[in-house]
């Protein structure tokens, strides 16, 4: 009797629901928005580009570029219920674009959004464009469904087999909001026609795009920032015969940092560890039983990633002055008020960083 | 044979006092404390667990006068039949009203992380049904559900232990750097999601082996601060304070920040599992409820109580506006939870006390 | 006590009873030694029906008769053993006083079983029974003959329990049968039986059996209490018997354990439990049952322990499949696309493009079609069920998909669902189990994950609540037996099972007293 009647109302609830069933066929599918900022004689706006896979059969094209505006970035939804046939399945974006000129201005009204909204997975990788998103989002690659599909391939793929940075939803809210900590985001651009690439790293000093660096020196920014990646690192020696010898170096990076404190300033010592093999070695150096090449070999990588990091740490030192490198989280942890009475990145200027490199060459190839 | 119904072991009595413990409050319980003691929440919390420590041993001051009573029976025999069933009474609503609340907490979350447009009344009744199934039933099922579910529950862990290789240790340091006073204003915080002991005055009666309810309790103290601290120290980790006190659903949000190997997104497994443990609390109380109810009103039916009680636990569970508004009315009801926890053991002893030396004086 | 309530449903008379075949005013009516008015009585006692066969013959030249009921006595020894040898006695013995003792014991050879009573009432039931009577002219008792038999099936192969490498044996309709291969599987004292007979009409046998020094007594008390209170006209199957003395009727899940292969018997006896053995049923009886015993393959212990948790974990694997994995399908879809990996997802969702159906509509169609399938092909022969199955399986299934009524990933999700319905040793836990599915598929459909979980959640809270006379059902998971926990989702070695489980109450612990595996501690 009991049960029953608590039968019923578990039925009752139960039979009257499904209010949030929501067939897969009755919404888009969007894998990569992207963000601009619309500057004109009326104002600022904000627009958002999405880029999502035509599922019906009979449908023309096999995929669709929708263009939605507002003022700001939950106010392009108002414009979406309008312009859209389905509902948007939130849930399923993989990543999200900052165009150029907003990355520039601050992302800081953008962010709040993708923060607050739970549906947003924070696994969503972020990167800035060149040039606005929509020119990105508009391509139409040949060898992908979408072009949102090859955004996320390279997205996730490049950090795997060249040094660049990554950055997740997650890491990049650890850093916009820890003291001491600043973002830095991949730049996606283009080249041929229609053919994506990454071109760089955005530096930011919190919101705001600072400046944008070229893939060498992204290369450096990630040994120095000391997040794991692997790739290949190109250079060139003169050995003791005077031979030039070109050597391409394939590995995995990381790195140790020891902190203190020199009469009030902060002196660091980075220590970038490289692993791996050699790739390629034009001019062959003989490796086979002669321990003493490697060790050549290894010391003038030493030398040329050691150069190319003192040489990006001058440029934030005193060009881009952003502590770009994560250094600041050995300062808040050591030296509190450093970073939340002054701004660090001030500090880290005046800092005295030295690099140390290590580089291990595990084996050298087939060739003897 | 009839005992057996409501008889516990004392090995089960860990697991409900857990199972009543560990709730909802879980999930906001990091950012929380981190909000006021930063990068020293754990210490925080290792000092909230003082709370049911404390509670355990004042409960436990009149319980063990009263081996065979539960809390209807010795607060009728102390204060006179009127009094103790008003102050049973009183009881049986907080119960319910600690059911009905936490149910709602996690119905606004669900409604929150999947159910945009689902109604909240149907959420709630599809919860409080699962509760009040488990209530209806004895003593002995109640426990062993609890004990079962504990296990099933570690499975939730699993799911931080996948997030553990993330933690960044420079976000404890430096350690005990929030100062005392902070770290105290945290451990407070904690207060709330230590809640649950209380169930041992309804409860004490029933286990069978009287003697081992402190140990049981302090084991369940231990496993259940280890699992805060172990939730604590990862979101801190993952987070650093910086990022959780800014969070409000920490424990979720770090569901989210990885990508296990098949799954694309934890969060919906982790949700399930979350559904075995957050039921709990709202299950062991409304039996709390029941049960005391059923001792109140000497009417000895499970099945019609509980569906009696039913739509007064859906009513309370709506009333709450919102979120924060059930958040609000969940720390008022935290207030008497310490009473019952700390205050009325320490009452009724005393008022038997004043009655004993009284009545002395008369013989 | 819930028990007591239960039997107090039952007990509507609360009369002693004993053979209710005829509790009319006859049940005391004695031979009388007049023969044709005895033939009469025994006659009409029986019914008048052709089936009663009554032969006159002279023994010894005193007149005298056969009753006994056509095809339920082994009618061969009859015919050559008894009829031939009365025949051939000329006359009795003039010191004899009683001719049927005679016959009894000196003409009839040794080996059959001989009564004699002179109760009208038992008389009948032995004739029922299919024993012969023989009644002599003048003499006011019966003699009752030993020839029961008559066709019945042989010892076959279970068809719904094989086993590759167990005992090919199973149980048939006869329960002497099935009795002696119980008691040639375990030869010792402590092996009780104890029969009595049930059924107002049908008078069936029921045999409860243990082994007196291993199963507790309460348990036994209970399960004879629970049987003899049982007052029906007929029992036709162990399934009656069960629907009798079960503690939960209106739950889903079988609380008793019914098999067909007597080595499960005593494996089960072995531990502590007690057999029911029905006349007329294959299927034995077995109490108290726990849930994880019906996933427990009595093979899983005649292999190398680690192949035996391999299928083990699989038949745990199923169970989930079979009950969750459509609703987690509806879920999928409707709720948490998110939740799929992008190259599946943008499959999922072209091939549910432009289809008439809900999720979960199409996944009910898609279940009721395998369920009318499954019913089919139970109910036709062998071959016939078989080119269904095909027929119904692939014809039926490539054109719902070529007219585009459902996607394929349902009948993925169904077909999988379907077949592994079909890995659990035991049948009726099977039938139940995929029910178990149906409204899990109408909580995924409007909650989502969050309804599995709660779906979940009551099937687990009903779970533990159940009892199998006393015993918790989920033994040993709730309440938590650790100690037997190392042989419930993975079969430890049988060498370390020195202790009984301790789910199942019993009084003798030990097991194992001595293996060659015995810890090295002499060292």
């Amino acid at each position: 009797m009991v049960k029953q009647l608590l039968m019923m109302v578990l039925l009752a609830v139960v039979l009257t629901g499904c209010w949030d069933a929501k067939d897969i066929d009755d919404l888009f599918i969007p894998f990569v928005g992207g963000y601009d900022l619309i500057e004109n004689a009326g104002g600022k706006k904000y627009s958002l580009t999405v880029n999502f896979p035509t599922l019906s059969r009979n449908a023309k094209e096999n995929s669709d570029v929708m263009v939605v505006e507002g003022e700001t970035i939950a106010a392009t939804r108002i414009d979406r219920g309008n312009k859209s046939s389905r509902g948007m399945a939130i849930g399923d974006l993989r990543v999200v674009l900052f165009g150029n000129d907003l990355a520039r201005r601050g992302v800081h009204d953008v962010v709040d959004l993708i923060f607050r909204d739970p549906r947003f997975s924070n696994t969503i990788l972020l990167a800035v464009t060149e040039v606005r998103t929509t020119d990105i989002i508009t391509i139409e690659p040949h060898n992908y469904q979408t072009v949102g599909q090859n955004i996320i391939d390279l997205l996730r793929n490049s950090p795997k087999n060249s040094f660049i940075p990554r950055e997740r939803l997650h890491l990049f809210r650890k850093d916009l909001l820890t003291e001491g900590f600043n973002p830095v985001l991949p730049v996606i651009g283009v080249h041929g026609n229609n053919k994506l690439k990454i071109s760089g790293a955005a530096l930011f000093k919190k919101y705001k795009m600072v400046s944008q660096i070229s893939t060498d020196e992204t290369a450096a920014l990630v040994w120095l920032r000391g997040q794991e990646s692997y790739g290949d690192v190109f250079y060139s020696f003169t050995d003791q015969e005077g031979k030039t010898r070109q050597i391409t170096f394939e590995g995995q990076n990381s790195r140790s940092v020891k902190a203190k404190l020199v009469d009030g300033l902060p002196v660091f010592e980075i220590n970038v560890n490289l692993e791996g093999y050699i790739a390629e070695s034009i001019d062959t150096m003989e490796f086979a039983g002669k321990e003493e090449n490697v060790a050549i070999a290894a010391r003038a990588l030493e030398e040329e990633v050691r150069r190319r990091c003192e040489a990006l740490i001058y440029d934030l030192q005193n060009e881009h002055r952003v502590d770009a490198i994560l250094l600041g989280r050995y300062a808040r942890a050591k030296w509190p008020p450093l970073v939340q009475k002054q701004d660090w990145d001030e500090v880290f200027c005046k800092s005295a960083i030295k690099v140390k490199v290590n580089v291990k060459i595990e084996s050298t190839g087939e060739v003897a | 044979m009839k005992n057996n119904k409501n008889v516990i072991t004392s090995k089960q009595l860990i697991f409900m006092i857990i199972g009543a413990t560990i709730g909802v409050g879980i999930l906001t319980l990091a950012s929380t404390i981190a909000r006021e003691s930063r990068q020293d929440a754990w210490i925080s919390t290792i000092i909230g667990a003082l709370l049911p420590v404390a509670g355990l041993f004042t409960i436990n001051l009149i319980t063990s006068r009263y081996p065979d009573h539960t809390f209807a029976e010795f607060s009728e025999t102390i204060l006179g039949k009127w009094p103790g069933k008003a102050l049973s009474l009183l009881f049986i609503l907080y119960a319910l009203i600690f059911a009905s609340i936490v149910t709602r907490i996690f119905v606004s979350i669900l409604k929150m992380y999947l159910f945009p447009m689902t109604p909240i009344w149907a959420l709630s009744a599809l919860i409080l049904f699962v509760a009040a199934y488990l209530a209806s039933q004895d003593a002995r099922v109640l426990a062993r559900v609890n004990e079962l579910m504990f296990f099933e529950a570690l499975v939730l862990f699993a799911f931080l232990i996948g997030s553990a290789f993330q933690i960044d240790l420079t976000f404890f340091q430096p350690v005990g750097g929030s100062g005392l006073l902070n770290i105290l204003k945290g451990a407070y915080h904690t207060a709330f999601s230590y809640l649950g002991i209380e169930l041992l005055l309804v409860i004490s009666p029933m286990v069978r082996n009287k003697r081992e309810i402190i140990k049981a309790g302090l084991i369940a103290i231990i496993i259940i601060t280890f699992i805060y601290l172990l939730v604590v120290v990862i979101s801190t980790g993952v987070f650093g304070p910086d990022v959780l006190e800014r969070l409000r659903f920490a424990l979720m949000v770090i569901q989210k920040t990885y990508t296990a190997p098949v799954i694309e997104r934890a969060e919906f497994f982790f949700i399930i599992f979350w559904v075995f443990v957050a039921f709990r609390p709202a299950a062991n109380m409304y039996f709390a409820s029941r049960y005391t109810a059923q001792k109140v009103l000497g009417f000895n039916s499970p099945g019609i109580l509980t569906v009696l009680l039913f739509p007064l636990a859906l009513i309370i569970s709506l009333v709450p506006r919102n979120l924060e508004q059930a958040l609000h009315y969940s720390s008022i009801i935290g207030f008497f939870g310490m009473g019952f926890m700390l205050m009325v053991p320490v009452f009724l002893l005393l008022v038997r006390f004043i009655r004993m030396s009284l009545g002395g004086k008369h013989g | 006590m819930l028990l007591k309530n239960i039997f107090g449903k039952w007990s509507r008379t609360k009369n002693e009873k004993q053979n209710q075949i005829i509790k009319s005013a006859k049940h005391q009516t004695t031979l009388t030694g007049d023969l044709e008015k005895d033939r009469q009585v025994l006659f009409h006692g029986l019914g008048g029906s052709v089936d009663i066969v009554q032969r006159k013959i002279l023994i010894g030249k005193k007149q005298a008769f056969l009753i006994y009921i056509e095809g339920i006595v082994d009618i061969d020894l009859i015919n050559k053993e008894i009829l031939s040898r009365l025949q051939r006695l000329q006359e009795f013995p003039a010191q004899t006083d009683n001719p049927l003792e005679y016959i009894g014991k000196k003409v009839l050879s040794s080996g059959r079983r001989f009564m004699s009573n002179t109760l009208v009432a038992d008389l009948l039931v032995e004739i029922l029974l299919g024993r012969t009577v023989i009644l002599v002219e003048g003499i006011k008792e019966g003699l009752i003959l030993e020839t029961r038999g008559g066709t019945r099936r042989s010892i076959e192969e279970p068809p719904t329990e094989r086993t590759v490498r167990g005992s090919r044996e199973g149980f048939t309709e006869d329960i002497g049968v099935n009795l002696a291969s119980i008691r040639r599987r375990i030869k010792s004292p402590r092996l009780a039986i104890e029969t009595l007979h049930i059924g107002e009409r049908s008078f069936t046998k029921v045999a409860i059996v243990y082994i007196s020094d291993i199963a507790d007594p309460k348990i036994v008390q209970e399960i004879r209490h629970r049987i003899s209170k049982i007052e029906v006209d007929g029992i036709l199957a162990s399934g009656y018997i069960e629907r009798f003395i079960e503690d939960h009727p209106w739950s889903l899940f079988p609380q008793i354990y019914g098999t067909e292969r007597p080595d499960k018997v005593v494996a089960n006896l072995l531990e502590g439990r007690i057999a029911i053995v029905v006349d007329g049923t294959p299927f034995v009886l077995v109490a108290p049952a726990v849930f994880l015993q019906f996933l427990q393959g009595s093979e899983d212990y005649y292999e190398r322990a680690i192949v035996g948790s391999v299928a083990r974990l699989v038949r745990y694997l199923a169970l989930m499949i079979t009950t969750t994995s459509t609703s987690v399908y509806i879920a999928l879809i409707t709720f948490h696309h998110s939740l799929l990996p992008t190259d599946l997802l943008l499959a999922v969702a072209e091939n549910r493009e432009q289809l008439p159906f809900t999720p979960l509509a199409e996944a009910l169609f898609m279940e009721v079609v395998i369920e009318i399938l499954r019913e089919a092909g139970l109910r036709l022969p062998t071959s016939v069920g078989q080119t269904l199955g095909v027929v119904g399986g692939i014809v039926i299934g490539q054109a719902v998909l070529a007219a585009r009524l459902v996607s394929p990933l349902i009948v993925v999700t169904v077909s999988l669902a379907a077949v592994s319905s079909f890995v659990f040793p035991n049948y009726s836990m099977a039938l139940a189990v995929r029910l178990i599915k149906f409204p899990m598929m109408i909580l995924a459909a409007s909650f989502g994950a969050v309804g599995i979980a709660v779906g979940w959640l009551l099937v687990t809270i009903h779970l533990v609540s159940l009892e199998s006379l006393g015993v918790p059902y989920m033994g040993p998971l709730s309440p938590m037996r650790y100690k037997d926990l190392g042989d419930t989702f993975v079969v430890s070695h049988i060498w370390k099972h020195d202790k009984r489980p301790a789910s199942i109450p019993h009084i003798d612990k030990r097991r194992i007293k001595g293996s060659p595996r015995e810890p090295a501690n002499e060292e």
